[in-house]
């Protein structure tokens, strides 16, 4: 049964087998029930697309909701919806049955303070060190800026990460990482955030690593 | 047959005497029970019975651990659910000899990334004490659906003798880093396999089981 609360002009709730509800800025109107036709080839491609982000978004679900805060404020997206979105076009290669990430194109946070360049990761004693030139800066980009890491390891399908490191004039941080009992490969990337957390820059992709 | 519409009755599935109720074509069916197959099963159904009844008969035994592990949220149980997983990759062996590999036995799976241990071990000292070590990260702070300090460490022991299971949930803290329990007093000389993982301090998250190794039980 829908009902059409006071002031609303939208029935919310089940009417027959349609359901209808405010979702952020939305209204949704969808349809529940299962239906018992084969799934078409370009559906499994779809679905097994959303398996794999799914796989690889939900370990780094709170440096996501960072990272797409600002992109997705006060608009119909969460920041999940926006990564899984940006990723889903970019972050995918493969042939149907065989997708998977493409981990060097996947992007974790959005936004328009331009990136840095040559950043250099090493193995040190209990993790991982970042370094990146501290006097290198263009267009908005301020000496207070914190760093964002991000190292995700796809055997143990876990994401380590860092939301605010050292500031930018450091030039550089350490990311601790447990060890496993054998080597495993770890995806890192990093991103800046300004300190009053208004501009983010968009994630790069700072190599894999055998740990 | 016997069309069942909602009424005073209400809707029902399902076998009720020797009626069984099923959804056909959009309709509720009531039809006869069907007859035992006197047909002798053929060799693929054996090797499945088998099979299946080697994963459940070891599964039956874990079953606090896997209520636990598994969420019930979807319509698969959580019985159901890690039976599946662990027919498609801990059994090895060929008819009729299966075997469970006990090394990759998932008890609990993870849906969220919440890591476990990590460099995790076990070691069996004098006095039924066993002792479980496990990694974890120094900081003390706890962002919320990730892996935090204060997570308790739940242990599962599998006697292989007496084809048993003995819990030991949530006495200890991540941040300790390593547990000691003592077992029981008739399980001397038996053998064991011990898994480990953590669940957050509400209950909301748990992560993927760990196999800790195996260990007979000295005096």
């Amino acid at each position: 049964m829908a009902i059409r609360k006071n002031g609303d002009n939208f029935p919310s709730g089940k009417m027959g087998n349609v359901n209808t509800y405010l979702l952020k800025t939305q209204i949704i109107s969808r349809v529940i029930g299962k239906t018992n036709k084969p799934a078409t080839v370009p559906q499994l491609v779809c679905r097994q697309k959303f398996d794999v982000l799914g796989h690889f978004l939900k370990p780094v679900k709170p440096f996501i909701n960072v990272g797409f805060d600002l992109v997705t404020r006060g608009t119909k997206w969460s920041p999940i919806n926006k990564a899984t979105s940006v990723n889903y076009s970019n972050a995918i290669k493969g042939e149907f049955p065989h997708q998977e990430i493409d981990y060097s194109k996947a992007i974790l946070t959005m936004g328009n303070m331009p990136s840095v360049e040559n950043v250099d990761v090493q193995v040190v004693d209990g993790g991982l060190e970042f370094s990146w030139d501290p006097n290198w800066k263009i267009g908005n980009m301020l000496s207070s800026d914190r760093v964002m890491f991000l190292a995700y390891c796809p055997a143990k399908c876990t994401a380590f990460f860092i939301l605010d490191g050292e500031k930018r004039s450091k030039g550089k941080e350490q990311l601790e990482i447990l060890p496993s009992q054998d080597k495993v490969i770890l995806h890192t990337y990093l991103a800046f955030i300004a300190a009053d957390r208004k501009r983010i820059s968009t994630s790069i992709y700072t190599g894999e690593i055998c740990y | 047959m016997s069309k069942l519409k909602p009424g005073v009755l209400g809707t029902f599935f399902g076998k009720t005497g020797r009626v069984v109720v099923v959804k056909w074509r959009d309709q509720l069916v009531g039809r006869s029970e069907p007859s035992v197959p006197t047909k002798p099963p053929t060799k693929k159904q054996m090797e499945q019975r088998k099979k299946f009844g080697t994963v459940t008969s070891f599964l039956g035994t874990l079953t606090e651990a896997i209520n636990m592990g598994y969420s019930s949220r979807s319509k698969v149980n959580g019985t159901s659910a890690a039976v599946r997983d662990n027919l498609k990759i801990a059994v090895y062996g060929s008819y009729p000899d299966y075997q469970i590999d006990y090394p990759k036995v998932i008890v609990t799976k993870s849906n969220n990334g919440f890591h476990g241990g990590f460099s995790v071990s076990v070691e069996s000292g004098a006095q039924r004490k066993v002792t479980v070590n496990w990694n974890a990260l120094n900081s003390d702070e706890h962002i919320p659906g990730t892996a935090g300090p204060t997570d308790l460490a739940n242990v599962v022991f599998y006697n292989v003798n007496k084809r048993k299971s003995t819990y030991c949930f949530g006495t200890v803290k991540r941040n300790a880093r390593t547990a000691s329990y003592k077992l029981p007093v008739h399980y001397v000389g038996h053998e064991f396999h011990a898994y480990l993982f953590f669940t957050s301090a509400d209950g909301r998250y748990i992560s993927t089981s760990d196999y800790l190794g195996k260990f007979i039980l000295q005096d």
